[in-house]
């Protein structure tokens, strides 16, 4: 008897011919170009929502990593910014207003400062009505124990060294010392002393880790969201947080109008873990109204060349910088002739080509980014190579050719490892010969970040904190701290220190011009390293959402303005 | 019966031990190689060196390795899976409902590719050749060849987003705004369990698709084996019908080694799903070990390794003690 | 990425029931089989396709793997699409003089048909070298177990067990993350998770083998154990091993997509079709232009299909039970 599995032939020709019969199902079911969508109906825009009357509720889509901490003080990362600028008033806070306007500071908690003469004191009055979502009224202690909880060294992450200038911080924030002396706070005063002179003090007591909570909270990382739950001091405040999962936010009813008309949403969800090309087709389908990633190039294109979705697609600046750093400290970029020649060898236009083109961002050869104040553009160098001067400079440089280096950047990202291509063909072509190592990001910064790695160069994007110049320039590349972590390009030219402190303390349109000079007398005398490109963001949002403004400061949706078409 | 069960379980200990070494070494070892330091991501952009070392030595991470893994061992033990810096909360507020969602993913798959490949394996293993045991078959091969990470965006598309365009498979046949199945996400059976199973619908399908072609293929060797054996033969001669021969018979014959290959599959399934978790938003186990391999997050990621390893030794040892049970030739084996 | 045939080659093949004539019938099976010359000539082309395919097609298209051509993109970024021409200087039209795109061009304008042609290149090399080195390592320690018994086949065996309970792909991600992009990195993660069925299967058949009287007798008068094993041994092993490796081929070729696609694979901008799915899907591209997702999609399905029809009909080839 046979124990077949059965006659083969049949089975196996009935495959090649189902296979076929696939393909040609799955080509009828493309459809190539832009497909003639529609947006549920219902639109009938509303007139401006009234001040203190919240309605509707709008969900969006947010990535997984996107949040990285749930105490309001450790907040870093663009999306809890986002959060925060609905849950938290600060100090001082940016103006509701798109674009360039939505830089401009004005009265939150307190009232804009009274500074003194000599700018080493700045006295803030806390304004009435200013309280927490529980009732309770923010006081001058509150305050002066946020900021120290900030800098304690058991919770600091990240913005505790803007503060090093306020007396006593050295020591404070090295966990030397257990009291601030620098702040003095009454009932309804804050007074911080300054060592010196800080023109972007104002930016920050606007930081998002600077979010008030309540005199005597924990010294420990607060993760289950209970601050913002119970502290809100913002137009919003916290309903619940479901790690991974979901946040929910609703409109806080003890947040004072008179501070400033904001909140015009009842709820926000937030659902977490959705990747962004996904979201775009929820969104799409209605089902999703807004998302907290920057879409990705393909959506961009798409829905921007879709005359019915062209409205719901936003454009705003950000203060953002990606460039190509060059290890000061390491051959072959510690020669100033090196790093001008590359300067001169990329081609900035192909290498943005890579990230999507003029649509997604302006190529740029100068430091300071579109979005901070004080910014003037100017080009050091060609936005395409000038491969007669780079040869000309290389062989001033008197450094013996062909020479092999490496690339790091981020490889989980798209774009970054073809933008690294680019460069490596680019200087290719004036005898440097470029390795480009990729691995994902958390990695990468880590490596990169540690100046023992002696990276010699790699692509790096770079958002600042607030929108000042300091936040990009005295941050990211003070010559007084060449090893500090994110100074990568390990800038250590001693002969700008004076530069540095000069512009750091300067006010107003002195300020904004001291830095011009700076920037272009960086980049002509020593071009520390090759700028690239500032990216622009993308939003799409379903037909429901009125009110958009992108809050350049915090880089993210201003929840504040949003109401419900 | 009892000694060789013993000596299972005996051996199943000793691997779970052996794993939690390797996974806490693995990481934290190759980790330290490549300069990838948790401590420096959770200091922030500006912090400095002394910052970091700082942060590093409130988290523990400056101590011997040694020392980590005793400690980490002695947490495990009392159920602790350890602390995410990261996140800053107790991994296994992590871990556990992470794999609330997977076995809701792999068990709903497993329920359809088992009443998929049941009928259409047995029914090709009775009627061999026939027109509908070619065409299970063929289909089987077809399943067994489409990767996931293609088949999941691409059924999300096809059949969650195009039906609110209007379109079916690419064909203008449905009312704009048609609503046939969620994109993606995820809701909890606590809060809604008709949209817990509704948003589950496409992801488990997806899943389903290449564990049935495999199904359908073994189901029917065995079913074919079995109906060639003698025993049915002689029951069916002696007037049993189709239906009981096969239910009975070649039913309980088959169930054994069924249930051993969906033991296995299942275990790997609860840690493999990570394409059809992240396509459809699913936060499963998965999911949560990529993000946490992203973010350098070290104690998920060793949770995770373990727990998806403690689940491979114990389905595979339940089951071959279940095997043994209920198949009485493996017991007395000494060579196994 | 399911085996299908692996708990059918589990332990116990017993000893000496092939005819030494099995492999010239199991050919000759293989021959009268269509679905399986099918199989074989798709695996030849693409071979073939590989080797020489994508260099000629480089030549002739006038357009390298990872060369990104101007005027392949509309100036909206979208992509030109199957048999079209590189546009005119405006970007509005094709330019009938332009270069072909056979199956036009990704995202980045670069040529989809030599693109896959070279990610064949790298899903054979990966997936044979690692395949190849999965049977090294899991022969010598089958052999090594089955030969010595004792407490060495102990911890082996043991060792073996517990390897295979780890999660294969999180820990694959988690260990290319950590060590680092590359080819070798990947050929040598893919098969630091693929040796164990073969270990097993080696080791149960030469402990069966050792087993027998006349090879015990004979290794008692001391004859050398390569001859035994070579004489004995191998007659066994290498039809399980054959279609072991068949479907384990297949299944490194989706493991190494698998990984590419998750972006710690092969790195950019060596083409592989892992990369070129993840680059098409992630980025929404797909939506627009299915061709992107299509051209790696079918490529993948047809070369599993070749191996898995192969595999099985390797396997029935060699199935004792059947007649001529």
């Amino acid at each position: 008897m046979a124990h077949s599995t059965g006659h083969p032939r049949r089975v196996r020709a009935a495959v090649g011919a189902v296979a076929l019969a696939a393909v040609a199902a799955l080509l009828a079911a493309c459809s190539s170009g832009s497909t003639a969508s529609s947006a549920p109906s219902g639109s009938t825009t509303a007139g401006a929502p009234k001040a203190g009357v919240a309605s509707g509720t709008l969900t969006g889509a947010m990535s997984s990593g996107a949040i990285d901490t749930m105490d309001p003080n450790r907040w870093y990362f663009a999306v809890t910014w986002g959060l925060a600028n609905a849950m938290c008033t600060t100090l001082v806070r940016y103006a509701d207003r798109p674009d360039a306007a939505g830089t401009q500071l004005t009265a939150g908690t307190a009232s804009m400062p009274v500074i003194s003469s000599n700018g080493l004191t700045y006295t803030y009055t806390l304004r009435p009505g200013a309280k927490f979502s529980d009732g309770k009224a923010i006081t001058g202690q509150d305050i002066k124990y946020t900021f120290m909880r900030l800098m304690n060294p058991a919770i600091d992450t990240g913005t505790g060294y803007y503060f090093t200038n306020v007396i006593g911080a050295p020591a404070y924030l090295a966990g030397k010392s257990k009291t601030l002396p620098g702040i003095v706070a009454t009932t309804n005063t804050v007074t911080f002393h300054l060592t010196a002179p800080d023109g972007a003090f104002l930016y920050k007591t606007a930081l998002p880790t600077t979010c008030p909570v309540p005199n005597g909270t924990t010294m420990k990382p607060q993760e289950s969201g209970t601050l913002e739950t119970n502290y809100a001091s913002g137009p919003y405040r916290l309903q619940s947080y479901e790690p991974s999962r979901q946040i929910v936010m609703v409109f806080n009813k003890n947040y004072d109008q008179a501070l400033g008309v904001r909140g015009h949403v009842a709820k926000y969800v937030f659902n977490i873990g959705v990747q962004a090309s996904q979201a775009a087709l929820e969104i799409q389908a209605g089902q999703l109204d807004f998302q907290t990633s920057n879409l990705a190039t393909a959506d961009i294109i798409r829905l921007s060349h879709n005359a019915s979705l062209a409205s719901q697609v936003h454009q705003s600046p950000r203060p953002e910088t990606t460039y190509l750093f060059l290890n000061n400290e390491v051959a072959p970029f510690n020669n100033i002739d090196v790093r001008k020649a590359v300067n001169y060898a990329i081609n900035r236009t192909a290498i943005e080509e890579q990230w999507g083109g003029p649509l997604v961002g302006s190529v740029s050869s100068q430091i300071m980014v579109p979005g901070a104040l004080g910014y003037a553009r100017y080009s050091a160098y060609p936005v395409t190579p000038d491969l007669t001067m780079a040869k000309k400079l290389m062989q001033e440089s008197g450094v013996k050719l062909p020479i092999s280096t490496s690339l790091r950047t981020q490889n989980d990202a798209p774009g970054f490892m073809n933008m690294g291509q680019v460069i490596k063909a680019n200087l290719a072509t004036i005898g440097i010969n470029v390795t480009v190592v990729g691995t994902p990001n958390s990695v990468n910064s880590s490596y990169i970040s540690n100046p023992a790695s002696h990276t010699p160069m790699g692509i790096e994007p770079w958002s600042l904190d607030f929108p000042d110049a300091e936040a990009l320039i005295n941050t990211g590349m003070d010559p007084a701290t060449p090893n500090a972590p994110p100074n990568l390009t390990r800038f250590g030219d001693k002969a700008f220190i004076p530069q540095f402190d000069a512009a750091a303390a300067a006010l107003g349109t002195h300020r904004a011009q001291l830095y011009q000079q700076l920037d272009k007398n960086l980049m002509y005398q020593v071009a520390p390293y090759a700028p690239i490109f500032n990216a622009r963001w993308f939003d799409f949002v379903s037909t429901r959402v009125g009110g958009y403004v992108y809050s350049v400061a915090m880089d993210a949706i201003n929840y504040n303005t949003l109401y419900v078409k | 019966m009892t000694r060789l069960a013993g000596t299972r379980v005996l051996g199943a200990l000793v691997q779970i031990l052996v794993v939690t070494l390797l996974a806490f070494l693995l990481f934290y070892v190759i980790a330290r190689f490549t300069g990838a330091s948790p401590a420096q991501r959770i200091a922030g952009k500006t912090a400095t060196p002394e910052q970091i070392a700082l942060v590093a030595k409130n988290l523990g991470l400056d101590q011997p390795y040694w020392k980590q893994y005793l400690i980490f061992l002695g947490n495990l033990l009392h159920g602790n899976l350890g602390f995410s810096y990261v996140q800053q909360r107790p991994v296994s507020q992590i871990v556990w409902p992470a794999m609330r969602a997977t076995a809701s993913l792999v068990l709903g798959a497993a329920l359809i590719w088992l009443a998929i490949a049941i009928p259409v394996g047995a029914y090709g293993g009775l009627r061999p050749r026939s027109f509908g045991d070619v065409a299970g078959r063929t289909l089987a091969i077809l399943g067994m060849s489409i990767p996931v990470f293609w088949l999941a965006p691409v059924i999300a598309y096809l059949l969650g987003y195009q039906p609110t365009q209007g379109k079916l498979f690419g064909l203008p046949i449905l009312p704009v705004g048609t609503k046939l199945f969620p994109i993606g996400g995820y809701v909890d059976f606590g809060t809604d369990p008709v949209q817990w199973a509704y948003h589950l619908i496409l992801p488990c399908i997806t899943l389903a698709i290449g564990f049935a072609a495999v199904y359908i293929r073994f189901i029917r060797t065995l079913t074919a084996e079995q109906l060639g054996e003698d025993y049915t033969r002689t029951a069916k001669a002696k007037g049993a019908s189709t239906q009981r021969v096969l239910v009975r018979h070649v039913g309980r014959n088959v169930t054994p080694s069924v249930t051993v290959l969906l033991g296995a599959d299942i275990a790997t399934a609860l840690t493999g799903v990570f394409f059809v978790e992240t396509v459809f938003a699913i936060p499963g186990i998965g999911y949560t070990g990529l993000s946490a391999i992203e973010n350098l997050d070290y104690p998920v990621i060793t949770a995770v390794i373990i727990v998806a390893a403690v689940i491979a030794v114990v389905a595979n040892t339940v089951v071959d003690i279940a095997h043994m049970g209920l198949d009485p030739r493996i017991r007395h084996v000494p060579d196994a | 990425m399911t085996i299908d045939n692996r708990v059918e080659l589990g332990a116990g093949q017993p000893a000496g029931s092939r005819p030494a004539g099995l492999r010239v019938t199991a050919l000759r099976r293989l021959r009268r089989d269509p679905a399986s010359v099918f199989a074989a000539c798709l695996l030849l082309l693409l071979v073939l396709a590989a080797l020489i395919g994508a260099p000629l097609a480089a030549k002739l298209t006038g357009h390298s793997p990872t060369e990104q051509v101007p005027n392949a993109l509309y100036p909206d970024g979208q992509p030109i699409g199957v048999m079209s021409r590189t546009l005119n200087a405006a970007g509005t039209a094709e330019d009938p003089h332009g270069s072909l795109f056979i199956l036009g061009a990704d995202q980045l304008g670069r040529d989809q048909f030599v693109r896959v042609l070279y990610g064949a290149r790298i899903s054979l090399l990966v997936a044979t070298s690692a395949t190849a080195l999965a049977l090294v390592i899991g022969v010598s320690l089958g052999l090594l177990a089955g030969w010595r018994g004792g407490w060495v086949d102990a911890v082996v065996s043991r060792m073996t067990e517990t390897a295979m309970a780890f999660p294969n792909v999180l820990l694959g991600v988690g260990l290319a993350v950590v060590i680092g992009p590359g080819l070798l990195n990947v050929v040598i993660i893919i098969a630091l998770f693929t040796w164990y069925y073969p270990a097993r299967i080696v080791r149960s058949a030469t402990v069966s083998t050792t087993k027998m009287t006349f090879v015990a007798a004979a290794r008692a008068l001391g004859a050398r154990p390569r001859r035994l094993l070579t004489v004995h041994l191998l007659p066994q092993v290498w039809g399980p091993l054959l279609v072991y490796a068949t479907s384990i081929i297949a299944a490194n070729i989706l493991f190494e997509a698998g990984l590419s696609y998750l972006g710690v694979g092969v790195p950019p901008p060596t083409p592989s079709w892992g990369g070129m799915l993840s680059d098409a899907v992630t980025s929404g591209m797909y939506q627009t232009d299915i061709a992107l997702a299509l051209v790696p999609g079918l490529a993948l399905v047809f070369t599993m299909l070749a191996f898995n029809l192969l595999g099985d009909g390797i396997r029935d080839a060699l199935d004792p039970r059947r007649g001529r």
